[in-house]
């Protein structure tokens, strides 16, 4: 095993014990304390995969602001009532079908793309997650979707400020 | 000079396309925003965004004509005749949809010039969706058409209706974009590029690619509301703002069926001999869950909505034809589909309930709504002489051209479109042969402009004239 398997496997292992924690906490505050471990771990894979841009961006936006908007909502509503509320065992049957049909689905797919490393998409394998070669494809390559999403963004600001303003004014 | 590099580098790379349609659709919804800062009047309002939607359609027809004004590199779009042309239709609809609502989108208690951008956004995702050559510009088109509809499902924002309707429109949207995304990704990871050509012989990761289209295949059809994924459909369209349904029901629903069929009708042989199978179990319970549904429904806008999943079924067997056949009956059901559901939510619209008792006696109070609303009602369940019939005819003609042994499912297409028939009676003899039970309904007295009226008029006319002339909306396409 190379050093990278060994980092590999404990990062994995770590990931899936937190995500599993997740699930099993019956405080909300912890399990999302938990799915902030699942963040790190998965953003330290990124970076054993090379992949710096995306690592940082994954702890950015994931662990900083999304965590934040959940522990948000937790304070904002009353948690102590969702303690209360019973364990349903009615769907786990069903949840364990469909993640067994998905991991299946998933190991199959894996299984048949052993040599997927032969589909190169940059020539230059090395710095394949760098900022400069995102930059490079996004700005040339993909200019003009890149330019396009410009009007996506729009359309959510202009949705947030219309359907959060309180006081109406005519036009 | 690092620029003019770069430039060359792409300009090497891609050839260069014009892009007339989509950035003129952007242009005038930004536009339309600057303006509602100066502009108080909502009459000019109305005016601008009229205008802006037939600048759109006279700038697509000059790309038909390779008129360019700016032009981009990159091989993310295909402007090809055939989606010039439908976009032109779909642009013709949005004019007439919005000359006919002008005065409802006003009563909506919301921001005008911001409704009405948002309007020319998700017909800037129609656009792209029109126009895709890659599965990025596709996923583009399809957020770009659906964010802005989110949001205008929930722009009567008092109504908790509304918000139910556009937060779970909203949430499974967003579980379905999940889908598709995976799907794309599967499709990149075995092929290495975005691009829709997929080539069996070519790839050595069929597999990959086969699960990938699968959810691409789940998520359109969830866009498209077709049957097993029909759920969110009723509830949005009977809580959203009645002038909104019009819009999501016909102009939006048609772009993203020609976008879902556009990528199947070619790449359907990646899933095999499975896809068939598939697609007639989605069809089959299209027509059930719509049809059969729709008989029970109290509700108007709720009764509609089912007939509109039906009549996904219907269009969902265009996806049998060939690559060479598909465009006459595309364009017949979308011009007779969106007109005649167009009119029936500008009508309804108007009125202070949607409940099968308001109808009763309507013949005699408004004669004229009655017999456009009749119209259309027939036009949808396919009765000759009107412009529904047309598109059936031609669905169910090229279907039997193409594939003799799918004739029991032409056979089972036309039963249900028989029990369509007797839910869209239903409201014709309401209206028509029942005495209102209660005077109290008569008090509300409709605001009708005279506009409103003669646009209608227009309607009717076009339903019957491409009822009985179809092949002038293929003539345009074949012979200019």
């Amino acid at each position: 095993m190379t050093p990278q398997a060994i980092l590999f496997c404990i990062l994995a292992i770590i990931a899936i014990v937190a995500a599993i924690m997740v699930i099993i906490q019956k405080n909300p505050i912890k399990s999302i304390l938990w799915l902030l471990v699942v963040f790190f771990a998965l953003s330290a894979i990124y970076f054993s995969l090379n992949a710096q841009f995306l690592a940082i961006i994954n702890l950015i936006v994931y662990a900083g602001a999304i965590m934040v908007l959940f522990l948000f909502v937790l304070m904002l509503i009353n948690f102590k009532s969702l303690e209360t509320i019973q364990k349903k065992y009615r769907f786990v049957f069903y949840a364990v079908v469909i993640v067994c049909g998905v991991l299946t689905l998933l190991m199959l797919l894996i299984n048949q793309t052993q040599s997927l490393q032969k589909v190169s998409i940059l020539n230059d394998s090395n710095n394949v997650g760098l900022i400069e070669n995102l930059g490079k494809t996004l700005y040339l390559d993909y200019g003009v979707p890149f330019e396009l999403t410009s009007i996506l963004f729009l359309t959510a600001i202009i949705g947030a400020v219309l359907l959060s303003k309180i006081k109406k004014i005519e036009i | 000079m690092i620029f003019y590099n770069n430039f060359t580098y792409i300009c090497s790379k891609f050839r260069t396309q014009s892009m007339n349609a989509i950035l003129s659709t952007g242009i005038f919804g930004i536009l339309m925003l600057l303006v509602s800062l100066f502009m108080k009047n909502k009459r000019a309002t109305h005016t601008l965004a009229l205008l802006a939607v037939m600048s759109i359609g006279i700038v697509n027809y000059q790309e038909m004509y390779n008129i360019v004004y700016v032009s981009f590199p990159g091989n993310f779009f295909e402007f090809d005749r055939f989606s010039l042309y439908f976009f032109e239709i779909l642009v013709a609809l949005a004019f007439i949809y919005i000359a006919l609502n002008t005065k409802s989108l006003e009563d909506m208690n919301a921001h005008l010039a911001e409704t009405y951008s948002l309007i020319l956004f998700s017909m800037c995702g129609l656009a792209i969706l029109c126009f895709y050559n890659n599965l990025l510009s596709m996923f583009l088109g399809i957020e770009m058409l659906s964010l802005p509809l989110y949001i205008l499902a929930a722009l009567d924002k008092h109504n908790l209706n509304c918000i139910e309707a556009s937060v779970k429109y909203f949430l499974l949207g967003a579980f379905t974009t999940g889908f598709l995304l995976l799907g794309i990704a599967f499709i990149y990871g075995s092929n290495g590029s975005f691009g829709i050509s997929l080539d069996p012989m070519n790839s050595s990761y069929s597999f990959l690619i086969a699960a990938g289209l699968l959810l691409i295949f789940i998520s359109f059809a969830f866009k498209v509301s077709a049957a097993p994924f029909h759920f969110w459909a009723p509830d949005v369209y009977d809580g959203a703002p009645t002038v909104i349904t019009g819009f999501m029901a016909s102009i939006s629903k048609m772009g993203a069926l020609y976008a879902f069929i556009k990528l199947f009708l070619f790449q359907s042989k990646m899933l095999g001999p499975t896809f068939p199978i598939l697609l007639s179990f989605l069809i089959i319970a299209s027509f059930i869950f719509g049809n059969i549904t729709a008989l029970f429904q109290q509700s108007i806008k709720r009764m509609l909505a089912y007939s509109s999943i039906a009549q996904v079924g219907f269009m969902l067997l265009i996806l049998y034809l060939n690559p060479n056949q598909f465009q006459e009956p595309l364009l017949m059901y979308t011009m007779a589909y969106s007109v005649a559901n167009i009119c029936i939510f500008a009508i309804i619209s108007k009125l202070p309930n949607y409940s099968f008792q308001y109808f009763n006696g309507f013949a005699k109070r408004q004669p004229f709504l009655a017999f456009a609303l009749s119209l259309s009602l027939l036009s949808l369940a396919g009765i000759p002489l009107t412009a529904g019939f047309m598109s059936k005819f031609f669905v169910l003609k090229e279907l039997l051209l193409t594939h003799v042994n799918l004739i029991w499912l032409a056979i089972v297409a036309v039963l249900f479109s028989v029990i369509s028939i007797s839910y869209y009676l239903k409201l014709i003899q309401v209206m028509y042969f029942k005495s209102p039970e209660d005077t109290t309904t008569f008090s509300y007295q409709l605001n009708l402009s005279q506009t409103f009226k003669y646009l209608l008029l227009i309607i009717c006319i076009i339903i019957i004239y491409f009822g009985i002339f179809p092949f002038t909306l293929f003539n345009f396409y074949y012979f200019f």
